[in-house]
């Protein structure tokens, strides 16, 4: 897991509801559908939260190994943030 | 691949048992054993090694069966929850269950949890895991302040709180560890204090809920 602080959602994000599935549209108007998980973990970015506790997390929840876990939440946490959808900093405040 | 799935369907209910067979057996699974409580389950897993043992959460309060049915041939167990709460999935969870149903959920989820467990792969409920991943997290960084103010205790310190945990009163603390009583009260107002605490029960009651004497036991401080 790379340390890059604190993942936060960005502020701007419109969450929609489409059935079940759930839509969130980014500034420039560019829609993402997330699967389950990777919904799971954008609504985890607090600001607060740390890749390594949202790894123990999911490691306990869905009863994987921790490598996986964590190949599973840094990947989520990489296309999260090229979709805009995150930003991160340092300090957790 | 769903035809090679055999499951024990166990429910109190007979109603809910026979339901959940025909539910199953239109998926194409094979409804080896329908039975009504642990020890039968027990027994049926024993007899027939499923693959997934589909039972209500009801009947894990009675015996801690998880390990017995896993031991049986790796069977996995799905439960079917009491609530659609998050404190009975994470018990669930918590008891060794590979998947859980929420009693809101339509039956059409009984077919793809089961088979979905059965594939090895862990079963929650659409709109939980990010409500359970938070509580999770929670619970952790509850953990580790409850380890790290423990772990600010020195060696004297502890050996109070053993004696609180066991129940002793002050005198009989400064009995058994040679100190004056004036020195125990001292001792015993500096261990709550660390630990956050008001008063010796609540230092107890967390001696029990956080199991801090074995987890500590080999830390000299």
């Amino acid at each position: 897991m790379s340390p890059r602080g604190y993942p936060a959602r960005q502020a701007e994000v419109r969450v929609e509801r489409d059935g079940t599935r759930t839509v969130l549209v980014v500034g420039d108007g560019r829609g993402f559908v997330l699967n389950e998980t990777a919904l799971a973990l954008w609504e985890l970015c607090d600001g607060g939260t740390l890749p390594e506790e949202m790894v123990d997390a999911v490691r306990i929840a869905c009863g994987v190994a921790r490598d996986a876990a964590e190949l599973d939440v840094s990947r989520a946490l990489d296309e999260l943030t090229e979709a805009g959808l995150l930003s991160w900093s340092g300090d957790g405040g | 691949m769903s035809s090679c799935v055999t499951t024990v369907v166990a429910h109190p209910w007979h109603l809910a048992c026979e339901a959940l067979h025909a539910v199953l057996e239109t998926a194409g699974t094979e409804v080896v054993a329908d039975v009504p409580d642990a020890r039968e389950l027990v027994a049926a897993s024993l007899r027939f090694s499923p693959d997934v043992v589909l039972v209500d959460q009801t009947l894990l309060r009675e015996a801690p069966i998880a390990d017995t049915v896993r031991a049986v041939h790796g069977s996995r167990m799905l439960v079917l929850g009491s609530s659609a709460g998050q404190a009975d999935l994470l018990d669930a969870l918590e008891g060794g269950a590979d998947g859980f149903l929420s009693p809101l959920q339509p039956v059409t989820a009984v077919i793809e949890a089961t088979l979905r467990v059965a594939a090895g792969e862990t079963y929650i409920p659409p709109g939980m895991l990010g409500l359970l991943l938070r509580e999770l997290i929670q619970r952790r960084r509850d953990d580790d302040a409850v380890l790290r103010r423990y772990s600010s205790l020195s060696r004297r310190e502890r050996e109070v709180l053993r004696l609180i945990a066991d129940g002793a009163t002050a005198q009989q603390m400064a009995k058994m560890l040679y100190l004056s009583p004036h020195t125990v009260r001292t001792h015993v107002q500096n261990v709550l204090e660390k630990l956050g605490v008001h008063s010796r029960v609540e230092a107890a009651s967390l001696v029990l809920e956080y199991d801090l004497f074995t987890r500590f036991e080999d830390d000299p401080a």
